[in-house]
């Protein structure tokens, strides 16, 4: 897989956020995406996960465009099916166990159900145990795995982390790097993780900076 | 999407049981309603069927109706044998059915009748025979089914219409035989016991002669009998329900205490024997000219009253109608405030549950499937309350046949859906689709992007 990131650019207003910004990341390549709060991130990786849409640019993978000024339902479909998105608090569905939550997931993004792949995926965390507990019944490390869970049992070819270790100290801050890594590398995924923690930086070969909308590698 | 629905009713169940409960309620007392007031109406419809006259003691017209063509209510009291012959007699008369009531097994009816009125009802025998000989009874098909009365068995009646107006004073002394069982009609002769008028006077101790009616009474030595209930009282004793005190017969086996015996028979010289008599009597025309001479005949000419089952079973229909119509109203109102219930419940969810929506949506949901899984919220707990309604009115009508005497009299059938139930549950689940429009609508306008901004 391959993301290709054109001159996205993004105002609120007339405030811009983003500014031509651009970077590419090969198959099964991992990123870090550095910036402080306001910076930008969070903008941009909305718009790789389609949830906004840029003003000009666009973000393509393997050639497909998923996002851009113009945005058809097919891009959304591409974007589906290829993305796997860790949040840093929205991670489960509330009223589903943290298996209905792989399920669900499975079955929104890739249209099917692989009982087998949860298992792995559930065992590879070390949460299979907590397969039938409801979201409020899980330990603050074990949503984190939970929501790694749910982004990787849809096999994307991109998995994106937005400020996964913001709330952990330095121990749990390199688990779940590891854990991240370790996963995308299991389902083949790219990964790119966005975060203001520069902690991060020594775990990815690859780093770029986002300050004032401009990014810059580092 | 269902399952995610279910999965989020089930997350708040008390708000959710609350919601089906009150459809559930509103569904249940509109099926009621809509159940008693067909039945009821279908029920006056075919027993009153072939009766265009009743006539009997002065009282209220509609309590001679009741009692007379539905055997629910008490009689207004009796009349004269000879009202019958008088009736009989009539040019403009076609069918004259006499009633002797007084007496009841296990809360079933024994009438004192004729075969006339196993014609009014169209019945036919299923087992045996039509009664001939004096004590023995044909069984309505509802009471030899709920008594499991079979042919040969013998009985003995209580005084009183209904079980709850039994007094302890069987009439031992005079069993029935069962001789004949009667084939379902859905008509009110189901659920009585019948017998000749005879009979009833024998069982009562009245002296009467042989040739007043059709019934063949070959068999039926008279000579003795009057001479047996020659002492009694017959002041209490009225065939309607009265307590049975007057009822002493001197045959033996006859357990009434001898003190009473001679209260009786000191009552007796005083007031003389007591004649025969009928409680009412179900008159159809022959031609028009009697629905015009004959009620006014009887009611200005003599001491009885003359009731038209049409006519009162059209004010009972109009009175029952009204308070149907206040409940009917009721019940809507109810399931007006389920679905403003499901409404309240939904709409504050779709504020309490974005994240999880715009999760969802990131996840590849389209809006209409979050549009659909709210629609599907609202109409799975309007189904559920439908269907618990249903159950629970059926259930109810089940009880009620079961425990209360009056409701059995009516007739009812408690399983026995009508089209009409559909209308009720498909406008229920309506209510839950519309009640649930909003906060889908709500639902779809939700922005993952800016929830999850504002998350982090």
């Amino acid at each position: 897989m391959q993301l290709q990131v054109n001159a996205i650019g993004k105002s609120y207003g007339a405030e811009p956020v983003l500014n031509g910004v651009s970077f590419s990341l090969a198959d099964g390549e991992q990123a870090l995406l550095l910036g402080p709060s306001g910076s930008g991130k969070s903008t941009l990786l909305n718009i790789i996960c389609g949830l906004q849409r840029p003003d000009e640019g666009s973000v393509e993978i393997d050639k497909q465009v998923i996002a851009s000024p113009d945005s058809t339902s097919k891009s959304d479909e591409v974007r589906r099916t290829s993305l796997g998105i860790v949040f840093q608090t929205l991670r489960l569905v509330s009223a589903l166990s943290l298996r209905a939550n792989l399920e669900l997931a499975q079955k929104l993004q890739t249209g099917r159900l692989d009982p087998q792949l949860i298992d792995q995926c559930l065992d590879s965390l070390g949460i299979a145990h907590r397969a039938g507990a409801r979201p409020f019944q899980l330990s603050q490390g074990e949503a984190q795995r939970a929501a790694i869970a749910r982004a990787v049992v849809v096999s994307p070819k991109l998995l994106i982390a937005d400020e996964p270790t913001s709330a952990l100290d330095s121990d749990n801050t390199q688990r779940v790097a590891e854990l991240l890594i370790e996963m995308a590398k299991t389902v083949g995924a790219g990964l790119l993780i966005a975060t203001h923690d520069d902690r991060l930086a020594r775990f990815f070969p690859k780093s770029y900076a986002l300050d004032q909308g401009e990014l810059q590698p580092c | 999407m269902l399952k995610l629905a279910i999965a989020y009713l089930r997350d708040r169940p008390l708000t959710t049981t609350l919601n089906i409960l009150l459809l559930a309620i509103s569904v249940a007392m509109l099926v009621l309603l809509l159940q008693f007031g067909a039945q009821s109406e279908q029920r006056f419809e075919k027993d009153a069927e072939g009766v265009d006259l009743v006539v009997g003691a002065k009282g209220s017209p509609l309590q001679l109706i009741l009692s007379s063509v539905f055997h629910i209510d008490q009689p207004t009291g009796n009349i004269p044998l000879s009202s019958l012959e008088l009736l009989r007699g009539d040019p403009a008369t076609g069918r004259v059915i006499p009633l002797a009531l007084g007496d009841n097994f296990e809360g079933y009816r024994i009438v004192g009748t004729d075969s006339t009125f196993l014609d009014l009802h169209q019945a036919e025998m299923a087992q045996g025979a039509m009664f001939e000989a004096p004590m023995q009874a044909v069984m309505g098909a509802n009471v030899a089914a709920e008594t499991g009365a079979d042919i040969g068995q013998k009985f003995i009646g209580s005084h009183g219409l209904t079980e709850d107006d039994s007094t302890d004073t069987g009439h031992d002394h005079a069993p029935f035989e069962t001789v004949g069982i009667l084939s379902p009609t859905g008509t009110v002769i189901d659920r009585l016991i019948l017998t000749s008028v005879e009979s009833v006077w024998d069982v009562h101790g009245i002296a009467h002669d042989h040739d007043h009616g059709e019934e063949g009474h070959e068999g039926h030595d008279h000579d003795a009998k009057p001479d047996d209930h020659g002492e009694h009282d017959h002041e209490g004793h009225d065939n309607e329900g009265d307590n049975h005190e007057g009822h002493d017969h001197e045959d033996e086996g006859h357990d009434h205490a001898d003190e009473e015996t001679q209260e009786t028979a000191q009552l007796q010289d005083v007031r003389g024997e007591l004649e025969p008599e009928l409680t009412a009597l179900l008159v159809s025309y022959r031609n028009a000219s009697g629905a015009i001479r004959i009620p006014a005949m009887i009611n200005r000419q003599t001491e009885m009253q003359a009731a038209v089952p049409a006519v009162e079973t059209a004010r009972l229909l109009s009175l029952l109608g009204v308070s149907l119509e206040g409940a009917r109203i009721f019940a809507w109102l109810l399931a007006a405030v389920g679905g403003l219930a499901i409404f309240v419940a939904l709409f504050s969810m779709a504020r309490s549950r974005e994240g999880d929506l715009a999760l969802l949506r990131v996840m590849g949901a389209t809006r209409r499937q979050l549009f659909g899984t709210i629609l599907l919220e609202g109409l799975v707990t309007a189904a559920a309350g439908a269907v618990l309604g249903w159950v629970l009115a059926h259930g109810l009508l089940t009880a009620a046949k079961n425990s209360f005497a009056t409701m059995r009299d009516l007739g009812l059938t408690a399983w026995q859906p009508v089209p009409q139930e559909g209308l009720i549950i498909v406008a229920v689940l309506i209510i839950g689709i519309v009640a649930a429009i909003i906060p889908a609508l709500r639902v779809m306008r939700v922005d993952p992007a800016e929830i999850l901004s504002r998350a982090s």
